[in-house]
């Protein structure tokens, strides 16, 4: 039986900033069985100008991701939001369209998980690649967990890699204070917001803060590099796929974790 | 005519809605309760309020419980105001208590209420204004009295609201009163505090 | 008060910098937060109540015309006057010619949000009316000259220290130097000052937390009896209330009050939930002679209308910015208006015009977390979105990021220039900052970088990676 085809919607700041993480989903869906299309027709998800009020550009970028990724059984995304603007939002951006394309639309969405659900729910992981020995806590990024319900499947994969020590802070489900183009545009009340999470982050003592979005785990992890705090910070699916020859986001090569 | 537009701002604003109103909901269940069930959760709800709530055994036994209630609290046993017929005719003196009819006024330190009914769904009194229940007597003293009969000791608001609509049809009298608690505040700081400006302690009194 | 929503900005500076509001803000997680998630976790049925209060809220706006009809027959045979004010200058003046028909001076008030949306108390005194704020926030705040900073809790941004340092300054006819340890000593000081006002007041206005047309009742949930000591010793009554408090019946208005403490407070019933029905009857001992409704619209039948629709379900609750991040960053204040917070950015915007106020949806991460906590499940994140496309359409906000959003958008919707752009500025940006990882420094991204550093690309974009490692390329 042929393995099915799962496209990797790498999402914009996994493409630019952090390659390894999209390395590590590829080889995690391919642990799930699935061979990994990489679609060349993608570039972000639309919520940069969806959240700062164009929709006409949203709309554009909605139909160019749904045909770049119309012939795979699966759309996985290693974030949270831009799963959540994929499955959720762009049902709404073509809800005045003709039926045709709301039906190309339905037909996209259905396909489309975030990819720790992905390899919870979908594809189901009994075990995984990675390996780490080191206390870790989860910030659960805001849309995956209120628009997609992700929760309970990080850290149901975490509980599989060996010799991780899983740790909560006090708010996990706080947010960060990102929100795309706020943490630049409302820095001061993006700062004040982040310093609170890097605050929890650090009471726990972990030695890795992890997250399924890279938006948050860069803002996270600018606070605390430039703050010089000892938590640092990596895409989930690093951890799961073993992917951890890079060092951690916004450390030096030399300081390997 | 500002009633005129604003009716018309509205009507063409909901020209597109046929939807037909819910059913009316009730009280989840595991708010509701019955009897002497009721009873025992209107007493720990209440309580958790921090209202005091007493048992008498029956009418006359009403002054010595408030004479006692008082002493325990150690509050003053000042003239106790009221206006309700029932209430004014029981043994007072024997109990070493001294009534006096009519509203509140602001020297009072004192006042008796009758409850017509207590909600137990979260510990709460419903007492209605009438000449033989003024307001400010729930309002104006220190400490505020309030007997209610065990048999007027109903479940749930929705209860409540039955009982309203049985007494008075849609034509409630001037207030309707749901009371929870003495008067508190946590605008200073963020911490409780009692006494707001209406009383700073509630005994209630089950008879 | 000069700030503004078109403030924001400098608003949310000064709230930041502010150590006495930081302190007091910092009381909220473990506060009302904590508390109605404590009250929450106690009805296993919340999720249904919440649906239901939902769904009550949406058919009463559907029928509302009907309702209000109905509340206004009502109320009018119970003895009450109902007045109806299509603006903030209608309202404010049905309010004074009522008051100056009754030759009143002095004028108590419950705490009310639609009054200070209209300006009610400063026009009354500019007509040579006392007014006097008998919340105890409302009353502590009226003093100092500011507004309130939550819609239910108006001093939360104050701390202890604040309230006595105000009460030595206004309560001069008290000895100086007496003791006010605690928060205790405060409360009985703010009881016995305005004790007098009540028992003197010629008017209690108090708003409305809702409107039973089925009976011609208007509903105040409050713990100090306050508002029923407003609306009991004074011999008129007035009621302000926007036309979207209108509940059909008692029974609605139940479920509704069994989402409101808890959302509000935690608490599962305050101290005080008062049905007020017209006049004193004849034979009553106490209450108002006179009773007065003013149902006012001041841009909620537009609302109505509008794509802001589902916003005139909310109760006033507050629950949505306990749970705001940027509300506990910054307070209220800096929301430079009457309603702050989620709800604030959505009504502000409504009722004064998106042009001057489009901070208010823009200041948002769209975390969800006030969604997630409306017992009437308003969709605040779709509301404020709608406001950015607004904003957005007319123009509005910096010319800087739409041309910056104009040129992002072209690469995005090209995927070939897109790949080939962001293989060349990668490999910049990589290349400057190998060596640290992050960026510290940078002619752009001013802001974020002052207290946070920009993680590094690893400097070859994924899809140029990947395309290697079809062709075999080891990585």
């Amino acid at each position: 039986m042929q393995a099915p085809r799962a496209g990797l919607f790498v999402t914009c700041l996994i493409d630019l900033m952090r390659p390894s993480v999209g390395f590590a989903a590829a080889r995690l869906i391919e642990e799930a069985g699935c061979k990994v299309i990489v679609p060349e027709r993608q570039t972000c998800c639309g919520q940069p100008a969806y959240n700062s009020g164009d929709r006409a550009t949203a709309k554009a970028l909605a139909l160019q991701t749904v045909r770049a990724f119309a012939d795979c059984d699966y759309v996985v995304v290693p974030s949270g939001s831009c799963a959540a603007m994929l499955k959720v939002h762009y049902p709404r951006l073509v809800s005045n369209e003709p039926s045709g394309i709301q039906s190309e639309v339905a037909d996209f969405t259905a396909k489309v998980h975030e990819l720790c659900t992905f390899l919870t729910s979908i594809r189901p992981l009994t075990k995984v690649p990675g390996r780490y020995t080191g206390r870790v806590t989860y910030h659960d990024a805001c849309s995956g967990l209120r628009e997609l319900g992700v929760k309970g499947a990080p850290r149901r994969l975490l509980a599989l890699v060996p010799g991780v020590e899983i740790t909560e802070m006090t708010e996990p489900e706080t947010c960060c204070g990102f929100g795309g183009v706020f943490a630049e545009k409302y820095a001061g009340i993006s700062n004040a917001i982040v310093t609170r999470k890097a605050d929890d982050a650090t009471s726990t003592s972990a030695d890795l803060l992890l997250a399924g979005d890279l938006g948050c785990l860069m803002n996270m992890a600018g606070k605390l590099t430039r703050d010089g705090r000892p938590v640092a910070c990596r895409h989930v699916a690093e951890v799961l796929a073993g992917e951890l020859a890079d060092p951690p986001i916004g450390h030096r090569p030399t300081d390997v974790r | 005519m500002s009633r005129a537009a604003i009716l018309g701002r509205i009507r063409a604003a909901n020209t597109t809605t046929p939807t037909t109103p819910p059913a009316t909901p009730s009280a989840p269940p595991s708010l509701v309760s019955h009897g002497d069930g009721a009873i025992a959760r209107f007493r720990a709800a209440a309580a958790s309020k921090g209202m005091i709530v007493v048992d008498v055994k029956g009418p006359q036994m009403l002054p010595a419980s408030v004479a006692e209630a008082l002493s325990a609290a150690r509050i003053a046993h000042g003239e106790i105001r009221l206006n309700d017929a029932a209430l004014a005719d029981l043994p007072w003196a024997e109990a070493g208590l001294t009534i006096a009819r009519g509203a509140a006024t602001p020297q009072d330190t004192l006042a008796f209420s009758r409850a017509i009914a207590a909600v137990a769904e979260t510990g709460t009194l419903m007492l209605t204004s009438g000449v033989e229940n003024p307001t400010t007597l729930a309002f104006l003293p220190e400490t505020h009295l309030v007997a209610i009969d065990r048999t007027s000791v109903l479940g749930t608001f929705e209860d409540a609201t039955a009982l309203l609509r049985q007494m008075y049809g849609t034509q409630l009298p001037r207030l309707v009163n749901f009371i929870s608690g003495a008067s508190r505040t946590g605008d200073i700081g963020g911490r409780i505090v009692h006494g707001a400006h209406g009383p700073r302690q509630l005994f209630i009194f089950l008879i | 008060m000069t700030a503004s929503p078109a403030t924001f900005r400098e608003n949310a500076d000064a709230a930041l910098a502010n150590e006495r509001l930081q302190t007091a803000l910092a009381k909220l997680p473990g506060g009302l937060v904590a508390h109605r998630r404590a009250a929450v976790a106690a009805v296993p049925e919340f999720e249904t109540l919440r649906e239901e209060a939902r769904a009550i809220r949406d058919a009463t706006l559907d029928h509302l015309a009907a309702h209000l009809e109905a509340f206004e027959t009502k109320a009018t045979a119970m003895g009450s006057v109902v007045h109806w004010a299509a603006d903030a200058t209608g309202a404010r003046r049905v309010v004074t010619d009522i008051c100056r028909a009754a030759n009143a001076r002095r004028i108590v008030k419950g705490k009310s949000m639609v009054s200070e949306e209209i300006g009610l108390n400063a026009h009354l005194e500019a007509q040579g009316l006392e007014v006097i704020e008998s919340d105890l926030g409302e009353y502590i705040i009226q003093k100092r000259g500011e507004a309130p900073s939550h819609i239910i809790a108006p001093a939360i941004h104050l701390t202890e220290a604040d309230v006595e340092a105000d009460f030595r300054s206004y309560h001069m006819h008290l000895p100086a130097d007496r003791p006010l340890p605690n928060p205790e000593s405060l409360v009985s000081e703010a009881r016995g000052v305005l004790r007098e006002t009540f028992l003197t007041a010629d008017v209690g206005i108090t708003g409305a937390n809702f409107l039973v047309a089925e009976t011609g009742t208007s509903i105040i949930v409050t713990n100090e009896g306050n508002g029923d000591l407003s609306q009991t010793l004074p011999r008129i009554h007035i009621v302000v209330a926007t036309i979207d408090k209108v509940v059909p019946t008692l029974d609605e208005a139940m479920t509704l009050l069994r989402v409101l403490a808890r959302s509000a407070t935690g608490q599962d019933m305050t101290a005080y939930t008062t049905f007020a029905t017209g006049p004193r009857r004849a034979a009553d001992l106490d209450g108002p002679t006179e009773c007065h409704i003013v149902l006012v619209d001041n841009g909620r039948s537009d609302m109505l209308a509008s794509a802001m629709r589902d916003a005139l379900r909310c109760i006033r609750c507050g629950a949505c910015m306990n749970h705001c991040p940027v509300y506990n960053a910054i307070g209220g204040h800096a929301y430079g208006w009457v309603y702050p917070g989620p709800i604030g950015a959505v009504l502000t915007p409504a009722l004064l015009g998106i042009a001057g106020t489009s901070h208010l949806p823009s200041a948002s991460t769209f975390c969800g977390s006030c969604e997630a906590v409306c017992p009437v499940k308003i969709p605040l994140v779709s509301l404020m979105r709608t406001w950015r496309e607004r904003a957005h359409e007319q123009g509005t906000g910096s010319r800087t990021s739409r041309a910056l959003l104009s040129l992002w958008a072209y690469a995005a919707t090209r995927p070939a220039l897109y790949h080939l752009l962001a293989r060349f500025g990668v490999a910049f940006g990589g290349a400057l900052s190998r060596s640290k990882g992050r960026f510290s420094r940078l002619p752009i991204a001013r802001g974020w970088l002052r207290d946070r550093d920009i993680p590094a690309p690893q400097g070859r974009t994924f899809q140029q990676l990947w395309k290697e490692t079809e062709r075999g390329v080891p990585r």
